[in-house]
This record gives structure tokens, C-alpha cells and sequence, in this order.
């Protein structure tokens, strides 16, 4: 027994003196990329931080944002879990074949004020689309391991169609993207552009346009993309995904990106923004990601204008429509709040307006709220 | 600050534990005191007036107690005084102000919301018995204040226990000795407690959460089985605790009283209670069951004083009437117990007497939840009146998910896991295989702290 108290005492204090000895010799990061945030900085001492007890629980997190090997100890973390059987309490479930798949929608009460908010809206303007997107974790159920949570999406898809049948003209994209494979990434729980490429075909049959064939596509693809599904999973070993730009020979785009923060737009002549190629994820690849206002003007053979109501789901599908629409413009409620949509409506003469939402967003985000 | 936080395990405890080892005897305490208080002021500094200020108290009342024996028991009365108003003023004001408004008509009764200084419970509960002991002579007066101060801010068992009765810990005080032995020993006693809390009592945690939400949908099995998860959750959260503070102990020199004798493995609610949060019941047994004249004065007064004490540990639990009738819970049963019951389960198979007392030590978990009467009164009904059939989809795969966890913990509960134990450190290899034993627990715990930021201790507010 004293062997053993001796050798426990050594190599507790080695470990432990060893794992801050590494804190404090090791260079601090600033920005975690499986996170996407900014991670703590060394908080600044001072008397009220003190008195109030900031200063204790940003040093807290400043400890354990750059604990030592911290995605090493978060994937154990994620690894154990998974051998101890807790897959089906994560919020990314593991799959069959490396995929990694969200665990269901919680509905709350977000859903049906959301549903209210676009029943009010569409009631007032015309020639109004709606494009649900079902979840990845739906769409590839047959990958998921028995035990899970079941997927409201079919009941809420149903549901949206029967509550704004009258209004919209709703796109079911559904029964066409569970028909086809590589429609979702495995790491990631956007669409793929194959995914995207099937919903901007279904979306011709009533939007009335003739879908532009596969074959006139020269299909550029790039490795190592690691999505979201990754980063929020913790389990490091999967494989990366394969990211695939659909690009179409004669048409010409140039894409002007508003954000209400910034004072100038950025123009670009491409809607493939390829710097984020070098990033692990490397979605923000499609129109820069995320931003409160995209206009695409393109060289396509008619005038017509389009309004796209819509989260990042649209970013991969809208270099589709961009051969259908000269003109497009994309807003995000998120961002876009300075005027309402409707004003933006009045300003320009769209003949169509089409919402592209994730099941998840039209769920759970409150961004809705804005839509006026 | 936690036990359970990266910033105690890798960062506040390795360097106190350089600094005191490296400092003479002498220095010890003094460099314990300030450790403490940084422990202690970490997070909730302004607090620290309220601890600081009760030792200052109590610390001047023992002098006046030795020094003017005529006013002995002035000192004693008003310093006993002085700490349970400062209990009940930041405890139960909010909770006695909600029992009067309706009572005497005072609408104008205001709403305060007060802040619980962190331990408050515990070291009252510490410093009373300096005083009380002290009056009664048991032990002598503590003449060093800084002696006295790393007592009541002593921060192994500050938040959470054990209630370490002053006479105790008074030689310790002034000599303890440290030793590699020990302090190997605390380390594993450490390691236990700490996996425990962040391996068995968070995920007990996170699968009780997810089943008391909505108990009604869950099926019969789904509310039983989230009834067992808190049982095992609040055991090893509050176990592993006092496992950690007596490991704590050990290596700083300290030998603290155990607190949990696997009280999971009782045969009657009396022996439940022998066992589970044994400081505590000692404290009350000690100052006011045997103070009221505990069982010498007959039946009735044994009552009584049984009904005082089973009140005020309910009450000791938190300001809420659920947790009154969760301490009369156990009075009525301890007393069908002491009447009649007892002799009854000896008569009886073991297995029985198991399955008797964890029922109802389950039910009593349950009481213990619910603050809320409408939320207990739809988890009782959920567990007895099977109103959404056996299992809910979502309540069978929780239930599913977490099976290991589950029997693993139940097995934790037994002495298994240390009798195994004992047995392995007496082979050749059992060195070794101690050592790689508790770098793996070290490693599942470092991995699980650092995915969960969010880490509440069950404890702190009691």
C-alpha cells in the first residue's frame, strides 16, 4: 500500500503540474475553428470586475478555453460517449458510413408564430413560393442507428402545407431529395449542390421554367471539407466531406453583397467566393455565406427579378435560379433589418418571391419576427 | 469555486498544494487561511463579509467565554443568536415572507430576493458547534484567530460538507502531520469523488432532467426510471463531494469523518439514516435531539424531540415546504419503524428489506425535487396511475441509451468497487495498475469537464 500511495503521489503531481506548466508555456489561441468564436482573452484586472465576480468567471472561462489539448479532451469526451452508448442523447447522432446526422427538431412555440408571420405576409403580396428543406437527419433516417428520437418532419412539413396552401405555392422538395443519394453532406447539414441542384429542378414544375440539364454543368470538386454536423459532434476521426462548385459555361454573374454594418458593398464577378476553399468549412464557398442583402445580376435571356426570403440553405441553390432570374436579390431577416421586406417589395417590381428555409431555422429561429 | 472545475483541479489546488508544502509548519496555516479565502471570494466575493464577519463573531464570543466565565452564557446565547439570524435572514427571509403575507394581511409585505452566500448552511452549522461545545465544556476555547478562521473557512468541506464538529478537527489544527501515505491515499480518495461527480452524478443528472420535464408522456417506466436517476444523481453528486473534501483533507494533513456509508444498501429507513449524510445527523443528534432531552423523558417527549429534529433537517435542506414534508416523511416512517416495523423486517427476507427502503427512499427523492406542488403532484401521478402506457418512444430511448451508465452506477453504489479494490492492491502489480486506474479516471473526467462548461453542483445552495 505504501508502494503504491508513493508511485499515486508522483504521478499525480506530474500530471497535474505538467498539464499547467503546458497552459502557461503554450501560445494562446485566438479563434477556435470548430467552435466559430472568438475564445476569451486574459481578462483585465480591476477592482469592480472583482467585486462583482466577473472577473472569477471570465478567468474560469479563460482557463478552460485554453485548456491544453482542449479538442483533444472534447473528442475523448465525444469517443467515450459514443462506446458507453450515448449516441442517441447526443445532438449529433453517429451513423452508418460516417454520417453524422442532427437529432430531431424540438417544436416549441417559435414554429407556429413563425407560421402565423408568413401567413400574415403572404396573404399581402403575390406570386409567393415556399421551399422547406427537411432535415439531413430525415432525408438519410435509413443511416441512423435504430435508437433515436423520430423526426417530426413529415407531420411539419404536412402542416405547413395545409396552413398556407391558400397563399403559397409550396415546393415539396421532400419525396425527390429521400429519392436520390449525396443530396446532404455528411459532415455538414446544408444541402449538397447535387441536393440543391435536385430542388432548383422540382422548383421549375411551378415556378414555371424549363431546369437547366446536368450536362451542361462542369462540375469543379474539393476535398477536405469539414462541416458543422463535425464541429458540433467532437468526433475528429470522421473522414471529410467532398465539396463540388456546379459551374454552367455562359453564364456570367456579378454578385453585390450589402451588409448593413459596413458603409460600401463588395462586388464580385463570380458567385464562387474559392478563398473559403482553403478553410475547413468550406460552405461560406457559395455567394461569402451569410449576409443581409445579395444581388446577383446575370446574363441569363429574359427580365425577370426574383426576391429570395431565406437562410443559408439558399447560398448553394441560388447559382441554380441565376440562369432562370437576370435579377435576384437575397435577403436574410437575420441581418436585413433596416428596411422591412415589404418595402423592399415596393421598391422593386419582383415577379416572384420565394422562401428557402430550413426545416430547423423555420423551427426554432425568432429571426422571423422581422418579416413585414 | 467547484471541486468539479478546471480551474480548482489544474490550477488552484497544484499550486496551494506547492505553496503549503514548501512553507514551514509555521506558515501553514496562515497560507491555508488565504487559500481559502480566495476559494471562498471565487465568483461570489462579496459574500466573504457574511463568513468573514461569523468568524469574527464567534471568534470574540469564545474569548468572552473564557475570559468573563460570569457571562459565559451570555456570550454563548448571543453569539448562537447572531448565526442563526444571519442563516435565516439570508435563507428563509423569502420563504417566511411568503408564509406571513397571506396569514396577517400585509400585502405590503415586500418582495426581497437575497442572495445565499455559499456554504452558509454548512458553516453555521460548524461554527455552532465551536460554541455550543465550548459552553458545555467539551472543548477548549480557540485562543489563535488564525486557527480559528481556517476552521470555519477551511475550504475542503466549505461548500459542502461534511459538517466537521470543531472539536474534531481542534488538535488537527494546531498539529497535523502530512505524509506521502496520506497523501497518496487522498489522491485516490480525490480521484473517486471527482469521478463520481463528473462520470456517474452529471450523467444521472442529464437523464433525470430529460425525464421530469414532461412526466405524463413519459409511461410509467420512463417516470420510474427518471425517479431512480435522480436518486442516483443526488447520491453520488453529493457522496462524490465529501469523497473529494476528505481526499482534500488528506493531502493537506487533515483526517475528515466520512460522511456516506453506502446508504443504498440499507435494510430499513433507520440504517438509511445512519448512513447517508452521517455528519449532519451526528450534529443534530449532538445539539438538539440529546439539547431537548432526546428518549430519557418518555414517549412522548421522544416525539417530540424526534419531530423537532426530522422538521429542521427538512427545513435545513432549503426554504421550501417540500422539503418540511420531505424531513416529516422520514419522521413518520422512522417512528412506524422504532413502534412496530423493525421487528417486523427482521422477520423477513433481506431482499425485502432492500426493496422496502429504496422505494421509499425513492419516493422521498422525489418530494426532494419538486419544489413546485403542481409539478410533484403530476410526477406522483405519473408514477402510479399509468395515464400514457408503459414507455414513451422518447422516454425508451433515453432509458436505452443510458442502461450502462445506469447499472454501472447502481453498482457503485455497492461496497463491490472497494472491496475489488482492496484486492487488487495486494497483488504484485497493484501499484501499477492503481497508477494507470486513476490516470484513466483523471482522463474521462479532464475530457468530460472540458465538453461541458456547464457544470451546477447540486450542493452549493443548501
Amino acid at each position: 500500500m505504501k508502494k503504491t500511495n508513493l508511485l499515486i503521489s508522483i504521478v499525480f503531481c506530474i500530471f497535474f503540474a505538467g498539464m499547467m506548466f503546458l497552459f502557461f508555456i503554450m501560445p494562446k489561441q485566438e479563434f477556435s475553428q470548430n467552435e466559430k468564436r472568438v475564445l476569451e482573452e486574459m481578462p483585465k484586472f480591476s477592482l469592480e470586475s472583482l467585486a462583482d465576480g466577473s472577473w472569477f468567471s471570465k478567468m474560469d472561462t479563460y482557463f478552460s478555453d485554453h485548456f491544453f489539448a482542449r479538442d483533444f479532451w472534447v473528442g475523448l469526451h465525444s469517443y467515450i460517449n459514443q462506446t458507453i452508448g450515448l449516441n442517441a442523447t447526443e445532438d449529433i447522432y453517429k451513423g452508418e458510413d460516417n454520417w453524422l446526422l442532427e437529432k430531431p427538431i424540438t417544436q416549441n412555440s417559435t414554429w407556429t408564430e413563425n407560421i402565423k408571420i408568413i401567413e400574415h405576409f403572404a396573404q399581402n403580396h403575390d406570386n409567393i413560393y415556399f421551399m422547406a428543406v427537411p432535415t439531413k437527419g430525415y432525408i438519410m433516417e435509413d443511416k441512423l442507428q435504430k435508437l433515436h428520437d423520430e423526426y417530426p418532419d413529415a407531420q411539419l412539413l404536412n402542416q405547413l402545407k395545409s396552413l398556407l396552401s391558400e397563399e403559397v405555392k409550396f415546393i415539396d422538395v421532400s419525396d425527390v431529395l429521400s429519392e436520390n443519394s449525396d443530396v446532404y453532406y455528411k459532415t455538414d447539414h446544408h444541402w449538397t449542390s447535387k441536393g440543391a441542384y435536385i430542388a432548383y429542378s422540382k422548383a421549375g414544375e411551378q415556378m414555371g421554367f424549363t431546369p437547366t440539364p446536368q450536362t451542361e454543368y462542369e462540375i469543379e470538386e474539393y476535398d477536405g471539407f469539414y462541416g458543422t454536423s463535425y464541429s458540433k459532434s467532437g468526433l475528429w476521426a470522421t473522414p471529410p466531406d467532398t465539396i463540388s462548385l456546379w459551374k454552367q459555361q455562359n453564364l456570367n454573374v456579378n454578385v453585390t453583397i450589402t451588409d448593413e454594418n459596413r458603409p460600401f458593398s463588395i462586388e464580385y464577378d463570380s458567385m464562387f467566393f474559392t478563398d473559403h476553399l482553403n478553410e475547413p468549412d468550406k460552405y461560406p464557398v457559395f455567394l461569402d455565406g451569410n449576409h443581409a442583402l445579395v444581388n446577383l445580376k446575370s446574363n441569363a435571356d429574359n427580365d425577370k427579378k426574383l426576391l429570395i426570403i431565406r437562410d443559408s440553405f439558399a447560398h448553394c441553390l441560388a447559382p441554380f435560379l441565376a440562369s432562370e432570374y437576370r435579377d435576384i436579390d437575397l435577403i436574410d431577416l437575420r441581418y436585413f433589418k433596416k428596411q422591412t421586406a415589404s418595402e423592399l417589395i415596393e421598391q422593386n417590381n419582383y415577379d416572384d418571391i420565394l422562401f428557402v428555409y430550413g426545416l430547423d431555422t423555420l423551427a426554432t429561429d425568432r429571426s422571423l419576427q422581422w418579416l413585414k | 469555486m467547484s471541486f468539479a472545475s478546471l480551474t480548482f483541479l489544474y490550477f488552484f489546488l497544484p499550486i496551494t498544494l506547492f505553496g503549503y508544502c514548501i512553507l514551514p509548519h509555521k506558515a501553514r496555516n496562515i497560507f491555508l487561511l488565504i487559500a481559502n479565502i480566495i476559494f471562498y471570494g471565487w465568483g461570489e466575493p462579496s459574500f466573504l463579509i457574511v463568513i468573514l464577519l461569523t468568524t469574527v463573531i464567534n471568534f470574540y464570543a469564545g474569548k468572552i467565554m473564557l475570559s468573563k466565565p460570569k457571562h459565559k452564557k451570555h456570550a454563548a446565547v448571543i453569539a448562537i443568536l447572531i448565526d442563526l439570524a444571519l442563516l435565516f435572514v439570508f435563507k428563509y427571509t423569502t420563504f417566511f415572507l411568503d408564509i406571513l403575507r397571506p396569514l396577517v394581511f400585509w400585502t405590503e409585505l415586500p418582495y426581497v430576493e437575497i442572495g445565499l452566500p455559499l456554504g452558509i448552511s454548512f458553516y453555521t452549522f460548524q461554527v455552532l458547534s465551536y460554541i455550543i461545545d465550548v459552553y458545555r465544556g467539551d472543548v477548549g476555547v480557540q485562543q489563535k484567530f488564525t486557527r480559528f478562521a481556517t476552521y470555519m473557512t477551511l475550504f475542503p468541506q466549505l461548500i459542502a460538507g461534511p459538517i466537521v464538529r470543531y472539536r474534531d478537527l481542534a488538535d488537527q489544527l494546531e498539529d497535523r502531520k502530512q505524509s506521502v501515505n496520506k497523501f497518496g491515499e487522498g489522491v485516490i480518495q480525490l480521484l473517486v469523488g471527482l469521478s463520481k461527480k463528473v462520470l456517474l452524478a452529471n450523467n444521472m443528472g442529464a437523464l433525470w432532467e430529460a425525464l421530469k420535464l414532461s412526466p405524463s408522456t413519459n409511461g410509467i417506466i420512463g417516470a420510474w426510471v427518471g425517479a431512480l436517476a435522480f436518486t442516483l444523481q443526488i447520491y453520488f453528486d453529493f457522496s462524490g463531494y465529501s469523497d473529494m473534501a476528505c481526499g482534500l483533507g488528506k493531502m493537506f494533513g487533515f483526517e475528515l469523518p466520512i460522511n456516506f456509508n453506502y446508504p443504498y444498501i440499507s435494510k430499513s429507513i433507520t440504517e438509511f439514516w445512519r448512513r447517508w449524510h452521517i455528519s449532519l445527523s451526528t450534529w443534530f443528534r449532538d445539539y438538539v435531539y440529546i439539547s431537548l432531552g432526546g428518549s430519557r423523558q418518555g414517549k412522548f417527549k421522544t416525539m417530540r424531540n424526534l419531530f423537532v429534529v426530522w422538521f429542521l433537517t427538512g427545513l435545513w435542506h432549503g426554504a421550501s415546504w417540500n422539503f418540511v414534508i420531505w424531513g416529516l416523511y422520514y419522521f413518520v416512517l422512522l417512528v412506524i419503524e422504532k413502534v412496530w416495523l423493525l421487528k417486523q423486517l427482521e422477520k423477513m427476507p433481506k431482499l425485502i428489506n432492500h426493496i422496502y427502503t429504496m422505494l421509499f427512499v425513492i419516493i422521498g427523492w422525489v418530494i426532494f425535487a419538486f419544489d413546485d406542488f403542481k409539478q410533484l403532484g403530476s410526477y406522483f401521478k405519473a408514477l402510479f396511475i399509468s395515464e400514457n402506457g408503459i414507455i414513451s418512444h422518447h422516454a425508451m430511448v433515453l432509458c436505452v441509451s443510458y442502461l450502462p451508465l445506469i447499472i454501472i452506477s447502481i453498482l457503485a453504489c455497492l461496497p463491490l468497487g472497494k472491496q475489488l479494490f482492496s484486492k487488487i492492491t495486494t497483488t504484485k502489480t497493484g501499484s501499477v495498475v492503481t497508477a494507470v486506474l486513476c490516470i484513466g479516471a483523471v482522463m474521462l473526467c479532464t475530457a468530460s469537464l472540458v465538453a461541458q462548461s456547464y457544470n451546477p453542483f447540486l450542493y452549493f445552495r443548501f
